[in-house]
């Protein structure tokens, strides 16, 4: 058997195995991950569009139409009826795709930026959701019609990373130009800028308000950046709490429901467990998909799904009661 | 003894006849006139002199001619906007003065280069042409020289109080501007040595410059060398026997008022100087002010001046108040329309500020300013983006400005210089006229 | 099924294509670009939100920036051709550098394949080596064409013909110029050097990290010059004289000995030669009498003196606030050494590692003449090594080898180093490299990274001085070369690199290894110098060499430095001068400190820059010193001055024509022919007394104004 014919014959066995396994995404880079609300789903995007698969089985179900060339975010509403799928093309025009979850399908797509949307975020009332995108600005629209309420123009750079208050009018956002700001999404007005990291921000977190006898908590957001920091933030009063240095560059976190507990993935394809008031990384999982982009964590079953450069990964995790 | 018959006060008929009886002490009529049906049909040119103020170190554009008020703080600086005469242009807050003759000046706001040092961009800036380790390009002020070469009593290129380096490049010594030094502002200011050494007076100058003749007449046989009729001594033995040009560096002629116009510091004063040199016939004047590489600490160096300062005396005040003095006296003595007036450093300053406090060198987007020379005034030329970091409209490079600034000075940018070795190089290559910089 | 099958098929086909490797296939494509140049993604700042290191320096870092950053927003593996890798520099988004890949081209099929294949990292062979053909290129007539390949030879020993991936490029345009043809099915593409000039020209071929020069040398007349049968006094004309055959250019016959010996003497020593030494020296003249005078000047006082001058100017002397002390020290320390006739090597050597009370340890001011590390690596580069380190602060040397790290790197040698009066090393006092944002690892440049703690400049001068290192070698008689010619054998004097080849480089590379097997001896190499042939060529222009300014077919006119032209003002009026705070009677060659205000020199033209002077650069003043000669004090005074030499004359009763070949020998070290003898006795002669003096102060006057006297030639 000739060199080129042995190859031939393992093209075709490749491709015919390829077939079978039915998954053109096990391998390639993953950007953006989320789990059903009823945790018996998990919906995968990346430049080969939108992948729905069982969770915890991850088993290929099928697709869901979508035009955006890039996946960067998948949100959940507050309610779980619908799901925002934000991307774009680079360098061309950003959207979100508003997705009715029963029947997988698309109902509306909201082109806003000119460049992509890399973060979508639900107020907690579900009325509005808010843009975070590479033309710098950030769009506030009406969830009901789809009309754009504000816009924040504030950044100087790509915005990264965005989240809203319990208020659901403050809206806090971050980005290339370092800085963490708060403004007004009714108006698009600026409150405050917090400037203390020292390289690029690439994620935003707000922490759980915990009920507990007395209703004044404040507000806690957690930010991370290239300078390989992961900080907390008292926001409505311009106080950095408190921050952590990590090995590698963190490029996604989540807060534990209980808002002990931060857990960051990083460049170098590990998730770190962070305490959230000693700042300390208690535990680290190697999650095997190179750089990692996003995480999803069922914190009923104790699982976590990484997805990064080299696909995906379903891995257990210690919840903390 | 014998001296000829001299009438100290007025031109001697030598005087006269070098001059041209209508310009005084500079470039005759007739030359220029010969310049301007020569210059590219796109207009014609107006200016017969050229004020060059150097911003030495490179000025910051959202300080100065390019304000962001709306941009997030760290890019938009200590100082506020102000309005100016011309509805819709905005100055730093600092320029009260020059917003009263918003509408004598073109401010170019999207110049652009990708020089981002001092040496580098200087050049550039100076001669519209990129350093290059073959040629050393002449700067505006000795091709000027050059192209109007009639030999003049006052020297073509002066610059005030003096430049760092050589400027002439390969158009050689001949062509290096001749400085004042000192400082115009103090009393006893004068350019020294023209006035005669005590016992040697017009004669024995005269014979000197004979002797002198002779000597080199010998050393020319011996090489190659260009015409000496207008060697460094016959430009000194003109000038200091010329009473009437010695008495253009007299600021003390200035009235009092006049001089308190310009500010009291060294920088209004030179700009004052420069009006007199072209108000009689200098073509080219240069004036160099120091100090605008802010990297630290933009309030004092800008606005202070010195640290506790209840009146701001820094860079910017002083400027303000000299370079509008300088503007509405030439334009009340009607020479403004003669005059280019060129602002300009080497560069911009970083958009967001330091942790000093100060601005980086920026040269992605900058601003230069021009004035008079028949130069469209109350307009803006160019923009830049919302956070004043890269041209957002029309870029203009350094090597496009050079072509618009000796088109309006009537030089033609196609007109070939030579090297030492015979090699032709264009006064300005690949430059782009700026649309709308005069009026059409 | 067919389908199915022909679709297998296509795919079997694409796995036998070979793989495009990441740094040697897709880096030299945006090299050649222009992608990462320092205008555009290469700037420090990057362009646009996107970094890449300058001119391919760091293709991991490039890879990060293309493949991962802002979760892979460059590429697009569904849509390859959406890429924004590959769709912005064709043009088929907006792109702020416009369009600078063709779409149809190899650079376009290139990406478009590594993108295809997954945009793999892979594994590359590392470059050990680049050849160039031609390397140098004698030509014979001009206009011509010659077609230039690359060769690049990788660690795994295989060679591989790099020319389309290869960035050519010109240094002068006008003169070369370089057109590439696209390659299609029946030949290659190929790059060829269209030559409009003659002369010697320079192109660089730039592969990866490795930038090699291609030297041109054009013939500047189609009739050969044969120079055969010309003298040669030494190596130095050997190779003078091969490239002067080269490029066609006659030489100009040897200078008189009245211009040899004046010439040689405001070289070596910075003064006129003495009416007494012109008449002996011209007098015997042969290769055994001027062999022993170069002895004399190298032996007297005077060159100690003016050799302290100008090495000071390169160590950037300078006193300090309210601290005269120090440079005294440290002028006296120098000029001991240069008295001694120490080697420059141990010179450098304590330059390097003093350190004490720098009031009476002259070498331990070297580093105060400098404000901080960064500086100090700077000044280290510029006198040691003959480069031009500071371009490495924020990026790579975009022409040289030098890293950031390399340059941070070796100001963390210096930066522990205290610089009041007590210099010593502190355990404090770090460099930050911008680079990592980490303290910087001390570093000998190009060379190995410094461990531990301890004086790292020890390390650093053991290197420096090691028997093959010839950086010091190169930059220091590349220098003397200069002192010596008015022009280095490369130009500018502290920019020496690959990039920037010699005129002669196998001549600096013998002046070099000279230099270092007779122990770093300044006087060895001048000397050497001061009795070529080449050294001993006349000024004077003949048909054929008029354009000549770098190949030394006849000598060349410079100013002279103003110290040594006020002082042979001086000398030859006999009125010394009179310098604020020097005893009377002291020469200006000895104003070792350049921020000491005088005007004569300020107006002359003294280099008073604190970063140091291109000697190359004077202005020597221009119109604002002749008007000081004219009117000022400076030669006038003189010529009035009861006590100066020309009323001494008068007051002895000498006839016109002995002051009138006085003024001649001192001035210009040569009688005065006949003609010029019965001329100025002629124009001088006068009854009246006044009148004759005078008139003899300005026949002085203008024999000092005279090019003759102000230039040496």
């Amino acid at each position: 058997m000739t060199p080129q014919l042995a190859s031939f014959v393992i093209a075709v066995s490749l491709m015919s195995l390829c077939l079978i396994a039915g998954s053109p995404i096990a391998d390639s880079p993953i950007a953006a991950i989320v789990i059903s609300p009823n945790r018996d789903a998990v919906l995968l995007g990346s430049q080969k569009g939108l992948e729905l698969r069982s969770w915890p089985g991850m088993l290929f179900v099928g697709t869901i139409d979508t035009e955006l060339t890039h996946v960067h975010d998948l949100k959940f509403s507050p309610d779980g009826t619908m799901l925002l799928a934000a991307g774009g093309s680079p360098a061309e025009k950003g959207a979100v795709e508003v997705i009715d979850w029963a029947n997988k399908k698309r109902v509306r797509s909201v082109v806003l930026h000119e460049d992509v949307v890399y973060r979508v975020a639900w107020s907690p009332d579900g009325m509005r959701w808010v843009t975070a995108s590479g033309d710098g600005i950030c769009s506030v629209v009406d969830a009901a019609s789809g009309e754009t309420i504000a816009r924040y123009e504030g950044h100087s750079r790509a915005v990264l990373g965005v989240a809203f208050f319990q208020d659901n009018k403050t809206v806090a956002s971050v980005g290339v130009d370092q800085t963490l700001r708060l403004w007004n999404s009714s108006d698009g007005t600026h409150i405050r800028t917090l400037d203390n990291h020292v390289g690029t921000v690439n994620s935003i977190a707000i922490g759980p308000i915990v009920p507990t006898a007395d209703s004044n908590i404040p507000v806690t957001l957690a930010t991370i950046s290239e300078d390989r920091t992961v900080r907390l933030w008292q926001p409505t009063i311009g106080r950095l709490m408190r921050f952590g240095k990590l090995p590698s560059v963190p490029r996604t976190l989540t807060w534990s429901p209980a808002g002990d507990r931060l857990y960051v993935g990083c460049n170098d394809g590990c998730v770190g467990t962070i305490d959230s008031r000693t700042m300390e990384v208690v535990e680290t999982v190697d999650a095997n998909v190179g750089r990692i982009h996003d995480l999803a964590l069922d914190f009923e079953k104790g699982l976590m799904l990484v997805a990064g450069e080299q696909g995906f990964h379903v891995t257990g995790f210690l919840v903390k009661q | 003894m014998n001296r000829p018959h001299r009438r100290c006060e007025s031109l001697t008929r030598r005087d006269m006849l070098r001059m041209g009886s209508l310009a005084p002490l500079g470039l005759g009529l007739t030359d220029l006139f010969r310049l301007q049906a020569a210059s590219p049909n796109s207009f014609r040119a107006k200016a017969k002199s050229c004020i060059l103020l150097w911003l030495d170190g490179g000025p910051s554009h959202l300080e100065t001619f390019d304000l962001k008020p709306d941009a997030p703080a760290e890019v938009r600086g200590p100082f506020k906007a102000i309005s100016t005469n011309v509805g819709g242009i905005q100055l730093c807050e600092l320029l009260a003065n020059t917003a009263k003759v918003c509408d004598k000046l073109a401010i170019l706001r999207s110049m652009t280069s990708p020089l981002g040092e001092h040496g580098l961009a200087n050049h550039f800036l100076m001669t519209g042409y990129k350093p290059s380790p073959v040629i050393q390009y002449p700067q505006y002020g000795s091709v000027l020289a050059h192209v109007r070469s009639m030999p003049s009593v006052l020297p073509p290129f002066i610059t005030i109080p003096e430049n760092r380096s050589s400027v002439a490049g390969f158009l050689g010594d001949k062509y290096e501007p001749f400085a004042t030094r000192g400082d115009p502002s103090k009393p006893d200011f004068s350019v020294r040595d023209l006035d005669f050494f005590p016992g040697v007076d017009e004669t024995r100058i005269l014979r000197r410059r004979t002797y002198l003749a002779e000597f080199d007449r010998a050393q020319a046989s011996f090489e190659a060398r260009e015409d000496r009729s207008d060697s460094a001594f016959e430009k000194a033995y003109r000038l200091v026997t010329s009473h009437e040009a010695k008495r253009a560096f007299h600021l003390s002629e200035e009235p009092a008022e006049v001089r308190a116009r310009y500010g009291p510091r060294m920088f209004g004063q030179s700009c004052l100087l420069a009006r007199r040199l072209i108000e009689r016939g200098v073509p080219f004047v240069s004036v160099n002010n120091t100090g605008w590489d802010t990297h630290e600490n933009l309030a004092l160096q800008l606005r202070d001046g010195y640290s506790g300062a209840k009146v701001g005396v820094g860079l910017i005040p002083t400027f303000d108040q000299a370079f509008s003095a300088l503007v509405t006296d030439l334009s009340e003595r009607n020479l403004l329309v003669d005059t280019l007036v060129i602002v300009m450093g080497e560069f911009g300053r970083t958009p967001k500020l330091n942790s000093r406090g100060g601005r980086d060198h920026w040269p992605r987007v900058f601003s230069v300013v021009l004035a008079g020379g028949g130069v469209q005034g109350g307009q803006v030329i160019g923009s830049s983006d919302r956070v004043g970091e890269s041209p957002d409209d029309n870029p203009i490079t350094p090597n496009d400005l050079a072509c618009t600034i000796y088109t309006l000075l009537g030089v033609d940018p196609n007109l070939e210089l030579h090297t030492a070795d015979g090699r032709p190089v264009r006064v300005n290559q690949g430059g782009k006229l700026i649309r709308g910089i005069v009026p059409s | 099924m067919k389908t199915f099958a022909w679709f297998c098929l296509a795919l079997w086909i694409e796995d036998c294509v070979q793989a495009v490797d990441f740094e040697t296939d897709v880096m030299p494509v945006l090299t050649k670009a222009g992608c990462n140049s320092g205008a555009c993604h290469g700037a420090a700042a990057g362009r646009g939100g996107f970094h890449l290191s300058l001119l391919g320096a760091n293709p991991n870092s490039d890879y990060d920036a293309i493949v991962h950053e802002f979760e892979g927003r460059r590429n697009n593996q569904a849509h390859p051709e959406k890429s924004l890798i590959l769709a912005k520099p064709t043009g088929n988004l907006d792109h702020g550098g416009d369009v600078v890949l063709d779409e149809t081209g190899p650079g376009a099929k290139v990406l478009m394949e590594w993108i295809r294949s997954g945009v793999p990292r892979g594994t590359s062979a590392k470059l050990t080596n680049l050849k160039v053909e031609p390397n140098r290129y004698v030509g014979t007539k001009f206009p011509t064409t010659v077609s230039l390949r690359a060769i690049a030879i990788f660690d795994h020993g295989v060679q591989t013909d790099v020319t389309d991936r290869t960035v050519f490029s010109s240094a002068d345009p006008a003169a070369v110029e370089i057109e590439e043809s696209e390659g299609n099915e029946e030949s290659e593409g190929n790059i060829v050097a269209r030559i409009k000039r003659p002369g010697q020209h320079v192109v660089l071929a730039r592969f990866l990290n490795r930038v090699v020069p291609i030297q041109f040398i054009i013939p500047l007349s189609e009739k050969a010059v044969d120079l055969s049968s010309q003298p040669r006094g030494n190596w130095i004309d050997e190779e003078i004289l091969q490239l002067l055959s080269e490029l066609r250019i006659p030489i100009s016959p040897p200078s008189s000995s009245n211009e040899w010996l004046r010439r040689v003497t405001l070289d070596l020593a910075g003064r006129l030669p003495e009416p007494a030494t012109v008449e002996r020296i011209v007098l015997q003249d042969s290769p055994d009498v001027r062999s022993g005078y170069v002895d004399e000047l190298l032996a007297s006082e005077a060159f100690n003196d003016y050799w302290t001058l100008k090495f000071s100017k390169l160590l950037r002397f300078h006193s300090l606030p309210n601290d005269n002390e120090g440079l005294n020290a440290y002028s006296e320390w120098l000029r001991g050494e240069i008295h001694d006739g120490q080697g420059l090597d141990r010179i450098a050597r304590q330059l390097l590692t003093a350190t004490g009370d720098s009031h009476f340890i002259g070498p331990a001011n070297f580093g105060r003449m400098v404000s901080d590390a960064r500086d100090q690596a700077e000044l280290v580069g510029q006198l040691f090594m003959g480069t031009k380190l500071g371009c490495a602060n924020c990026h790579n040397h975009p022409l040289d080898k030098w890293t950031q790290d390399d340059y941070h790197g070796l100001a963390a040698v210096f930066s522990k180093l205290e610089r009041g009066r007590e210099v010593r090393l502190t355990s404090r006092g770090a460099v930050t490299n911008l680079r990592t944002g980490e303290p910087a690892v001390p570093r000998i440049p190009g060379f190995l990274d410094l461990d531990g703690p301890g004086d790292h400049r020890v390390a650093f001068a053991d290197w420096l001085l090691s028997k093959d290192n010839r950086y010091f070698a190169r930059a220091t008689v590349n220098r003397l070369w200069q002192a010596m010619f008015g022009r280095g054998l490369v130009e500018p004097t502290d920019d020496l690199r690959d990039t920037n080849p010699p005129t002669h480089p196998e001549l600096l590379h013998k002046l070099a290894d000279d230099f270092v097997n007779n122990g770093y001896n300044i006087r060895h190499t001048l000397k050497q110098i001061a009795l070529s042939h080449t050294y001993a060529r006349s000024g004077e222009i003949i048909p054929g060499n008029d354009s000549d300014d770098r190949f030394y077919s006849h000598a060349y006119g410079r100013p002279l430095l103003p110290e040594v032209l006020i002082d042979a003002i001086s000398d030859v009026t006999g009125v010394t001068g009179n310098f604020n705070g020097h005893a009377s009677g002291s020469r200006a060659i000895t104003i070792i400190d350049p921020l000491e205000p005088v005007a004569a020199l300020d107006i002359l033209g003294r280099c008073s820059k604190a970063k140091g002077c291109d000697e190359n650069g004077q202005t020597n003043g221009g119109l604002s010193s002749q008007l000081h000669l004219l009117n000022g004090d400076l030669l006038n005074q003189k010529l009035v001055d009861t006590n100066g030499r020309l009323n001494k004359l008068l007051d002895a009763g000498h006839s016109d024509e002995t002051i009138v070949r006085e003024y001649y020998i001192r001035a210009i070290g040569r009688n005065p022919t006949e003609p010029e003898s019965k001329h100025w006795c002629q124009q001088i002669m006068d009854t009246d007394e006044i009148k004759r003096k005078e008139k003899l102060q300005d026949f002085v006057w203008s024999l000092l104004n005279s090019r003759s006297f102000l230039e040496n030639h």
